[in-house]
């Protein structure tokens, strides 16, 4: 038992010592890029490009970081109380400064949950993400959130380039990139749908699509819904 | 109100300390560095500042360690506002129990709210918007 406590303690040492040497750089190029425009120094649209990068690079570092503490055993989650709508606002919120695509939010009622609230809106990030990335600029990227049978379900749906049908069975599995050496190859690092994966499944939930190439795709996960309020 | 209020920012990155010290100054308020937590007790001990802006993984002093040693010597004299690379950075906070926290990579606003944030009256522990 101390022995695989020593590892944890320096998996933990280790992930949070390269987040830092990581990011903090990242922090400083973007701060200082603001800095300038704010100052209006340089140009102004060089300086954007600068920060959206940075930017982008601190979400693949944060990404890598969550992968590698999965692959080596841990990632516990840590469970509260919380309305999924609420952290569907804030994902959308916190996308709408990096995108001109149109970030929407559809809720009605709250939806409760008991789960880790920093995962499940990583897991969101990662599907509005795909979503922005599949999808012709401008194009509306719009995040449902609904109780269904029992279940919180989270819809994410895009207008994109849609998954070619031979490539779907595929798309889960880690490194996987689906429109890798087609015209429609936008990047990234075939790591979020795995990570989100094991994500809604720690949490006792399912993830799925729907997709139509040429017409878009439709990426959903459920969670079990918290008890009542005044059940507990 | 908190126009000429102390700022201590503990940061080791000097590309990063300056700037803030740029973006604090700028705001009108009064901002001192420290590299370290060792050297921000020292700083302290001259003068208190109101809000101290904490970065957790430095040399000589870390962030847990200043904190301990802070709260020891000066419980809540000053609030403090974790600055942090961390995966969760709203648990970093928790861990040393501090007032509030900014996540890096942050936006120049982000650091003002923060600070502004903790001067505020009757300010609750909160989060600057993410970047």
């Amino acid at each position: 038992v101390t022995e695989i406590r020593r590892f944890e303690q320096a998996r933990e040492e280790f992930l949070a010592t390269a987040a830092h040497e990581l990011k903090t750089p990242l922090a400083v190029v973007k701060a200082y890029a603001q800095l300038m425009k704010r100052r209006g120094q340089g140009d102004a649209a060089a300086l954007s490009a600068i920060e959206r990068q940075a930017d982008r690079l601190a979400r693949i570092v944060q990404q890598l970081l969550e992968v590698s503490r999965f692959r080596s055993g841990g990632g516990e989650l840590r469970r509260e109380r919380f309305d999924v709508g609420e952290v569907a606002d804030d994902v959308a919120r916190r996308m709408r400064t990096v995108t001109a695509d149109p970030v929407r939010v559809e809720r009605a009622e709250p939806v409760a949950v008991l789960a880790d609230p920093d995962r499940i809106a990583q897991v969101m990030q990662n599907l509005v993400e795909n979503a922005i990335r599949f999808s012709p600029l401008g194009g509306e990227v719009a995040v449902a959130v609904r109780r269904r049978n029992g279940e919180a379900v989270v819809s994410v749906r895009d207008h994109g380039v849609g998954i070619p049908a031979e490539r779907q069975g595929r798309i889960f599995e880690r490194f996987y990139r689906a429109h890798a050496g087609t015209s429609q190859d936008y990047g990234g690092l075939g790591l979020g749908l795995d990570v989100s994966r094991e994500i809604v499944a720690r949490h006792g939930g399912r993830i799925w699509f729907e997709s139509e190439p040429g017409q878009g795709s439709t990426f959903s996960f459920s969670l079990p819904l918290a008890a009542e309020e005044g059940a507990r | 109100v908190s126009a000429a209020a102390g700022v201590l920012v503990v940061e080791d990155d000097p590309d990063l300390s300056g700037l803030m010290n740029i973006i604090l100054a700028d705001a009108g308020y009064r901002v001192r560095l420290a590299e370290n937590g060792a050297v921000a007790l020292a700083r302290i001990a001259e003068e208190m500042p109101r809000v101290i802006l904490l970065d957790m993984r430095m040399p000589v002093m870390n962030g847990w360690e200043f904190a301990r040693e802070f709260r020891a010597r000066h419980g809540r004299a000053a609030r403090i506002v974790v600055v942090t690379a961390a995966e969760n950075a709203r648990l970093r906070a928790q861990e040393i129990d501090a007032d509030g926290w900014l996540e890096k990579p942050f936006e120049l606003d982000a650091v003002l709210d923060a600070v502004a944030g903790q001067l505020a009256p009757a300010a609750e522990p909160q989060a600057a918007p993410r970047g």
